[in-house]
Order: structure tokens, then C-alpha cells, then sequence
């Protein structure tokens, strides 16, 4: 009985969730025949492959493909059968509402002819948004072409006078036409007299003027502002002639100014110490000095530099004394009496020098090194713990026949501030190891500032 | 070996630093009714669960019928606990299941049995504890302790077991139903006598062990303070056991 | 200072031991659901108590749940003249988030609840020890079919949970606020995906695994008598609950990118 009730529920949920699939997926739902076409439009912006396709503002297909095709995009898409596209239709995007999302709705076409599978139906531009808003850009921009050229011609003061003062005498002869056409009016009963004593007063302004004309008279107006003109001229004219020279380099101050050459120097001097300058900020340097003892008895002391001149790649130089030193071998050949005998014999170097000099990558928290190690060819891999300043090492250098590389595996940590302490041990693979202890310190440039600011 | 039905070795049992059961060494026969009898803690329960394998041992060896329950694994121990059969002080009935399908239940999941063939051995198992069909319906807590104690005996009979183990069988029962109960216990431990089989109790009811026990160990503080034939558990000179007897 | 350090330590390894236990029983459930017997008729009888049981209340829940999400939602939308996507709201946010998790959390309270009580108690009464002794796994018996059948029902009920919810939200919003019927979920295929029901389906899947397994768990482990077995009940409730609303968080962060 249970059972039956299970399966209710289960048949229930079923039946619900299929007629949701049907309603959700009620535009893209498989059923029914679909006719392909395809579209070229220039701009897909908004198409996806949900896009609709509306026919008459009715869903009537779904997309397959958007492609690109030369510099445009090529859609293609499929029409149920039952919707019959004519030849003549076309296709626009459009969009629901003003700021809505995009659809492709095909106009359908007069004609009786039906187009066939997989043609191309052509796209036509429609009014966008985009395309309302460029027009409206450029039109904008023309309009302010046109006020900025208006204002240009306004802007010079000959230009704006010029308008002011034929606004002025318009004013002006409008109001002299209003008096005069009125006076008239009053005085058709003037008499001679009068209009002559107008006409008379008018001569003698005339004449006034002329006389203000006059250049050749010392007192007329014309005369002074010619005077006055002249003296400014002359005062310009020394100006330009100083303003030349110092431009011609002529005079100190001008040579200084109008040397390009010198000042061409001068800024690429800047420039280059400013480069040098950021350079050397970010080298970072690394020093570590260690000294101890070693299992198989004897002193050991090294140090190391470390040059980072960008942040991945570094430079190691160093140089390592110890009374014991690592195992070689010495390969002597003695001949006697024809045969030659190779001895092999294997050595403890005692108080030896050697060099380290090798270059290297900073992966992460990891390095990666190879060069002269201990005099000697290798290679070697550090890992530095990004939560503690802690160093572990394994190196493998100095390769000999019988006895292969010496592998070394040191680990260091720090004890204090710079001082650290750390454990190596050598020949790692071989019998004859041995085993040192070394305390020493390490720090680079960062812990030396705090190391001052400790003191100071 | 095979007169023992349980055979204990040195039995440590370390729980959180306290030593529970402390070197418990002993040998239960096969085919009698063996009591182990003690005070609350003394370890009875810590021990029977070793028995039966559900606790394992901190150091020594538990032998059952012959095989050391320490070289089972998982599996292999729980096909080897269908030799057991047990009844629990509460009876540990399922109380969603009814008295017939509590009965039901071990030789549903064991064995493949026709319905017919099912509901005679139920019945049978049943009225061997004296409970009567109108009771075959009820559930648990429409039992009375003294039913349910008989349902859970039936229950542990059903696979025909051969070592029966009993946790506090007669314990906080009336004296009537604890002498039913003892007599339920005496009587299936022989009726199976032809197939000799181990009757294990562990109590502290020490009249009622002394009645129908064979061999009385005492447990005391995870110590075998005595082991005995019945008879001579009765006369102990042990002053524990004698106050014991007496209190009884 | 020692005592809350050691009070730190203390409740550390109390959390790691129940992590490490927590994990053991995942492990165990993986194990033993390929061992045989399988016992089908047990997980039917879960299937039963823990689905169509909560029928009644999913159905009550999923109603109003629906009812007042269309009605809020209307208010707010009509003021910028959207009323006609209130029914694809409603139906998108009870597919993504609303059926998988408030179903989630019902059948984390009746049956999570209901399964650390029953476990619980057949603990307390040596039920569990009884099955033991009868050379039964019980946590195959008991843990297995109602994990599966946890697994198995959230996902039909947070179905009809969507159902009635969209059928409320249908009432509500033609019959009290009077939105064109025929629009209501006119625009509904334009904004839901198959994939946002296929999202609410597979939350519900992993919130039913997880509710049963706390369930389950937490009748497990129960502490002796009556209090023992309330606490472990009520553990299994609020853990659930808790459970399914961070892993829906998290299961909705990789949904979203996968679907």
C-alpha cells in the first residue's frame, strides 16, 4: 500500500515537472517542423542564441548559428514550416521598448512566392537606439560647429564691434527716422528759417569734423592719435627686437634659452639617472654568512650573495672555506712497462677555497639555480616557505665517476631577527657522508633598514 | 577444546584510562546454565558484550565454541553472532514491529521460509513462552514487562541458537514473574538439552541464580573473585559472597 | 591562562573527533550502499514516511509561499509598470532558490528531526544493540534506506513545491491583483531556462542527502536516556537547516557557472 502512495508522489512530481518544461521552453520547444534561413547583419550586438524570431510580433523560430562571415555576422535560424516567409520579406532587429532586449522580427513580404530553404533573407537597418543616438551625436556636433564659428566671428573685437555698432546706428536711425519723420510732420507748418538754421548747424558740424580730420593740422584730433601712435609703435618695435634676440640665442639668457641642444642634454641626463636611479631600486640583494662545524670534524664557513636585479632572476656568488672539504676523486694513470693502470682514489679535500657563481629563477617560493657550486659544476633547488624564514636546499654538484654527484641537503631557519641556524649534510647518497652544523646570518636589504632603524 | 562453550583468557579491559575488567581468566562449560553474578558495575555487562564481540578486548583472548572471536572480522563475527541468542534486560523489542513480527523479524532476514512455514514457527515460539495468540498483534508498549521479557526470549530462540545469553533476566520483576521467568529459563535450557545448549546469565538476583544455575562466577570491580559449581558456591567461605547469599 | 587554553585545546579536539566522525559516517554510507542484502522495501517505507507524508505541508507551504511572493513582488513592480513580470519572478525565484531550500528546510524539521528521534531511541533502548547481537549491520539497516530515500524525496517535493507555488501566484495575481491572465506567464519562456529548474532540482538532491545523513548521524550518536535522545534531535534539526542554507550558497556559486 505504501508502495502505490510512492509511486503517486513520484508519478505527481513527474507529471508537474514535464508541464513546467513545456511552459518555460514554450518558444524554443522542438516540436513541429522548422524551415532554415539564414541573415547577414552587420552588427550582432545583443543576439544570442535564445534571441527570439518574431513573425508579426509572434515567436515563429529560434536561432542555430551565429557566425562571423567577413566583417559581418552571419545568423542562422529556422521558421516553423507553418509560417511561410515570401520571397520579398526582410528582417530587422528590433527591440522591445526603448532600452529593451534585442529580437530579429522578419516583415513578411507581399509576394506569392514562397522563399526557398536556406536562403538568405536580406536585413534591413532599422531605427535603433544606437543609430538614433549617432545621428543625434552628429548633429550635435555640427551644432556646435556652427555656434563655435559664430562665436569665433563674434569673438574678435573688430568682428563684435562692428555688429554692436551696426545694431547701434540701426537704433540710430531708427530713432532719427521716428524724430524726423515726426518733426516733419510737426514742422510742415516750419518755416525757412528754420530748416535753414538746421541745415546751417549740420554745416558747421561737418566742417568740425573735417577740421578733426585734418592730419595736417597740429591740433586736430586725427593728429595726436597719430602721434600717439607712432610712439607706441616705436615702443613695440624695440620689444620685438629684444624678444628676437633672445630667441636668435644672442646674450646669455638667450643662448641659455635658445640652445636646443643644451636643454636636449640636459633632460636626457635627468632622464637617464632617473632610470638608473629605478633600477637600482629594485635590486634586491640577499647576503648570507654562515660559519660551524662539520661531522666528520673541521670548521665551515661560507658566504653567499644573492643579486636579484628583477624580481624572477638572480645572480649567486659566493665563496665557501672549510678544513673538511667535499669528496673528489683523483684519477691517477700509471704506466708500467706498457700497461696503463688507472687508480681512482678518493679524497677529502682539507682546508680548501671554493667558489660558488651561479644564476638562477624565482618561481614562487621556489629557486632554481645551476653554475659553479663549490668549484665545481651543479645545479640546485631551494624552497623558501612564504610563512617563516626558513630555507630549504638540495644541491647536486660535482660529479665524479665512481662516486656520482654529491647531493647536499641543507635546511635553515631563522633563530632571531637575521641570525639563523642551519643543518647540511653532504654526499647524501654516498658513504661517506657527512654532516654539518653552521649558525650564521642572513638578511637582505629590507632587514638591513630594520636593522638600523633598530639601532638608530 | 570443545566441552567450552567460552573460554576467556586474560581479559583486560582499559576504558578511558580505568582498567574495567582486570585479567579475567575462565571457562564455561558447554550445555549448563552458568550465572555470573555481581554487584551494579562490577563489569557483568562489559563482559558480556566481549562475549558476544561487541567490545573488543584492550589485551587477552576470547574463545567461542572453539574460535577466537579476535581473528573474525566484521562480517565473519556478525555471521558467527547467529550462535548467540539474547535476551536484554529491557527485552530491546522493536516498537514498530509487533509481537508476531518481533519474533518474525530473525527468521525473515535469515532465512527463506513460506509464509505458511513462517507463521507455524512463530506461533510455536510463541506459545512455547506461554503467550497467547490474542497477544500476537500487540506492540510492545502495549505489553506488560513480564510479556515483553517473553517476546524477547522468543525472539532470541527463533535461529535456534546455541549459547543463550540473558542480561538481567529476573531484575526488578515481581516475585511471581521472576519465578516464571527462571522457570522459562530452566526449561528452554532443557528442552534444547539435546542440542546442548549454553544458557549464559548474568544477574544479581542471587536467590534466583542459585536456583536453577549450574555454575555461579562472581564478579567483583572487574575481578573473578570465585567460579564454582552451584553447590560449592553455596558454601564459600568468601565473606563478600557470604554476605551476599545472606542478603538474599 | 591554562584553563582556556586548555579549554581551547579541549574543544578543538572535540571538533576534530566530530569532523573525523562525521566523515567516517559519509564513508560508511558509500561503503555499505553497494553491499548487499539492498534492502528496497525499507528504503520505500522512508520514501513513504519522509515524502508523501510531507505532502500535506509542502503543498501548504509552496501555496502561501507563492501567494505572497507574487503579491510583495506586484507592488513594486507596478510602480515602474513591469506587472506583467510577476509571474515569471515568481517562478524563477521559487525554481532557483525557494522550492529546493524552504523545502529543504521542512523536511529537515519533520523528517531529520523524526530520524534522530527514532534512531536515537532505538539506541537508548538496546534496540540497536539487539540488531547487533542478531548479526545485522544496523547501520545498513537503519541509516542507508533513509539516506536514500532523503536523497530521492526532497527533489519531488520541492517539484510540488514549485507547482502549487506557481499555481498560488497564478491565483493571487489574476484573481486579487487583477493582472491579465493570459500575460501572467506569457513572458515566462523569454526569462526561465530549463536550466533554472534543473538547478533547483539538484540543490533539492544534495540538501535531501544532507538532511538525512545529519539525521541519521545524529541518532547515532545520542547520549544516554530520555534527554539524550532530545538533544540529538534537536542537533539534527538546526545542523540541517543550517546545512542546507550554507550549501546552497555554495551550490548556487558553482551552479550558476555550470549551467
Amino acid at each position: 500500500m505504501n508502495e502505490f502512495k510512492v509511486g503517486l508522489l513520484a508519478i505527481a512530481s513527474l507529471v508537474s515537472i514535464a508541464y513546467m518544461s513545456l511552459k518555460v521552453t514554450s518558444n524554443q520547444s522542438g516540436f513541429g517542423d522548422y524551415t532554415k534561413y539564414r541573415t547577414i547583419i552587420k552588427d550582432a550586438t545583443g543576439i544570442f542564441p535564445k534571441t527570439p524570431i518574431r513573425v508579426a510580433g509572434i515567436n515563429a523560430g529560434r536561432i542555430s548559428d551565429i557566425e562571423l562571415a567577413g566583417n559581418s555576422a552571419l545568423i542562422k535560424f529556422e521558421i516553423r514550416t507553418k509560417v511561410k516567409i515570401p520571397s520579398d520579406s526582410f528582417l530587422r532587429i528590433k527591440s522591445v521598448g526603448f532600452l529593451g532586449d534585442k529580437y530579429i522580427d522578419i516583415a513578411l513580404g507581399k509576394s506569392n512566392e514562397r522563399l526557398k530553404e536556406g536562403s538568405l533573407i536580406i536585413s534591413k537597418e532599422s531605427a535603433s537606439i544606437e543609430r538614433i543616438v549617432e545621428e543625434g551625436t552628429e548633429l550635435i556636433s555640427e551644432m556646435k560647429n556652427i555656434v563655435s564659428s559664430v562665436r569665433n566671428s563674434l569673438s574678435n573685437d573688430k568682428g563684435e564691434s562692428s555688429i554692436k555698432d551696426i545694431v547701434g546706428d540701426v537704433k540710430e536711425i531708427l530713432g532719427n527716422t521716428k524724430e524726423v519723420t515726426s518733426a516733419l510732420k510737426n514742422s510742415v507748418a516750419l518755416n525757412e528759417e528754420r530748416i535753414n538754421s538746421i541745415i546751417l548747424s549740420i554745416e558747421k558740424m561737418s566742417k568740425g569734423l573735417e577740421q578733426e580730420l585734418d592730419s595736417t593740422s597740429d591740433e586736430s584730433a586725427r593728429t595726436k592719435i597719430k602721434n600717439i601712435l607712432s610712439n607706441t609703435e616705436e615702443l613695440s618695435d624695440n620689444l620685438l627686437q629684444i624678444s628676437r634676440n633672445i630667441r636668435q640665442g644672442r646674450g646669455t639668457l638667450g643662448k641659455f634659452i635658445a640652445e636646443d641642444k643644451i636643454a636636449d642634454e640636459v633632460s636626457q641626463t635627468l632622464s637617464g639617472v632617473n632610470r638608473i636611479v629605478n633600477r637600482l631600486d629594485l635590486i634586491r640583494t640577499e647576503v648570507s654568512v654562515f660559519s660551524g662545524v662539520n661531522s666528520e670534524e673541521g670548521g665551515d664557513s661560507r658566504i653567499r650573495l644573492r643579486i636579484y636585479p628583477s624580481p624572477e632572476r638572480f645572480y649567486l656568488f659566493g665563496a665557501s672555506n672549510s678544513e673538511f672539504g667535499p669528496i673528489t676523486e683523483k684519477v691517477t694513470s700509471t704506466t708500467t712497462g706498457g700497461n696503463t693502470v688507472e687508480t681512482t682514489e678518493s679524497l677529502r679535500e682539507k682546508n680548501s677555497f671554493r667558489f660558488d657563481a651561479q644564476f638562477g629563477r624565482r618561481v614562487q617560493d621556489w629557486t632554481i639555480r645551476g653554475g659553479v657550486i663549490e668549484s665545481s659544476g651543479g645545479f640546485g633547488v631551494d624552497y623558501h616557505p612564504s610563512w617563516s624564514d626558513s630555507m630549504f636546499s638540495i644541491e647536486g654538484y660535482d660529479y665524479r665517476d665512481s662516486l656520482g654527484f654529491n647531493f647536499r641537503f641543507s635546511a635553515s631557519t631563522q633563530v632571531w631577527n637575521i641570525v639563523h641556524a642551519r643543518v647540511m649534510g653532504e654526499d647524501l647518497l654516498n658513504d661517506n657522508r657527512s654532516y654539518s652544523f653552521l649558525v650564521g646570518l642572513r638578511f637582505n636589504d629590507e632587514d638591513l633598514r630594520g636593522l638600523f632603524s633598530l639601532i638608530l | 577444546m570443545k566441552e567450552f562453550a567460552v573460554e576467556i583468557d586474560n581479559l583486560v579491559k582499559e576504558y578511558s584510562g580505568v582498567e574495567v575488567l582486570k585479567n579475567i581468566s575462565m571457562k564455561i562449560p558447554k550445555g549448563k546454565i552458568t550465572t555470573i553474578l555481581g554487584f551494579s558495575g562490577a563489569g557483568k555487562s562489559t563482559l558480556l558484550k566481549h562475549i558476544l564481540g561487541i567490545s573488543k578486548p584492550s589485551e587477552g583472548l576470547i574463545k567461542v565454541m572453539g574460535t577466537d572471536l579476535g581473528s573474525l572480522h566484521s562480517k565473519e563475527l556478525r555471521d558467527f553472532r547467529r550462535n548467540f541468542g539474547m535476551v536484554f534486560q529491557y527485552a530491546a523489542l522493536f516498537d514498530s514491529l509487533s509481537t508476531f513480527e518481533n519474533v518474525a523479524f530473525p527468521l525473515r532476514e535469515f532465512l527463506s521460509l513460506g509464509n505458511n512455514e513462517l507463521h507455524d514457527r512463530v506461533e510455536n515460539l510463541l506459545t512455547a513462552v506461554g503467550l497467547e495468540q490474542d497477544s500476537f498483534n500487540l506492540y510492545p508498549h502495549e505489553l506488560s514487562g513480564g510479556m515483553r521479557k517473553r517476546v524477547g526470549l522468543a525472539r532470541a530462540l527463533a535461529l535456534r541458537p546455541k549459547i543463550m545469553l540473558y542480561d538481567e533476566p529476573t531484575t526488578g520483576l515481581d516475585p511471581i514473574t521472576t519465578k516464571t521467568v527462571n522457570d522459562l529459563i530452566f526449561d528452554t535450557a532443557n528442552d534444547q538439552s539435546e542440542h546442548e545448549l549454553t544458557s549464559i546469565i548474568i544477574s544479581h538476583d542471587v536467590k534466583a541464580s542459585l536456583a536453577i544455575s549450574d555454575y555461579i562466577a562472581f564478579l567483583e570491580s572487574g575481578e573473578v573473585i570465585e567460579y564454582l559449581p552451584v553447590e560449592e558456591f553455596k558454601s564459600s567461605n568468601n565473606s563478600m559472597i557470604k554476605k551476599f547469599i545472606e542478603l538474599s | 591562562m591554562r584553563v582556556p587554553v586548555s579549554i581551547l585545546g579541549s574543544q578543538t579536539i572535540k571538533t576534530f573527533s566530530s569532523i573525523g566522525r562525521m566523515s567516517i559516517f559519509i564513508w560508511k554510507f558509500f561503503y555499505w550502499i553497494a553491499k548487499p542484502p539492498f534492502r528496497l522495501k525499507l528504503v520505500m517505507e522512508q520514501l513513504y514516511f519522509i515524502g508523501n507524508k510531507s505532502v500535506f505541508i509542502i503543498l501548504l507551504s509552496g501555496g502561501f509561499t507563492g501567494m505572497v511572493l507574487a503579491y510583495q513582488t506586484y507592488f513594486g513592480f507596478k510602480l515602474i509598470n513591469i506587472d506583467s513580470l510577476v509571474g515569471p519572478v515568481v517562478a524563477l525565484s521559487m525554481a532557483r532558490e525557494l522550492a529546493p531550500v524552504l523545502a529543504g528546510l521542512i523536511v529537515s524539521g519533520r523528517a531529520g528531526g523524526a530520524m534522530a528521534a527514532q534512531i536515537g531511541t532505538m539506541k537508548v533502548t538496546e534496540q540497536i544493540d539487539a540488531l547487533e547481537v542478531m548479526g545485522i549491520n544496523s547501520f545498513q539497516y537503519l541509516a542507508v534506506p533513509r539516506i536514500i530515500a532523503g536523497t530521492i524525496a526532497l527533489p519531488l517535493l520541492s517539484i510540488l513545491f514549485l507547482l502549487i507555488g506557481n499555481i498560488g501566484g497564478w491565483i493571487v495575481g489574476t484573481k486579487a491583483l487583477l493582472i491579465d491572465e493570459s500575460l501572467f506567464f506569457a513572458k515566462l519562456s523569454d526569462f526561465m531556462f530549463m536550466a533554472d529548474i534543473y538547478q533547483g532540482l539538484i540543490k533539492a538532491t544534495f540538501f535531501g542527502f544532507f538532511i538525512s545523513l545529519i539525521g541519521t548521524y545524529f541518532g547515532f550518536n545520542v547520549s544516554k536516556g530520555a534527554e539524550g535522545v532530545g538533544r540529538g534531535t534537536n542537533l539534527a534539526v538546526v545542523w540541517g537547516m543550517i546545512v542546507v542554507l550554507i550549501s546552497d550558497y555554495i551550490l548556487t556559486s558553482i551552479l550558476v557557472k555550470i549551467l
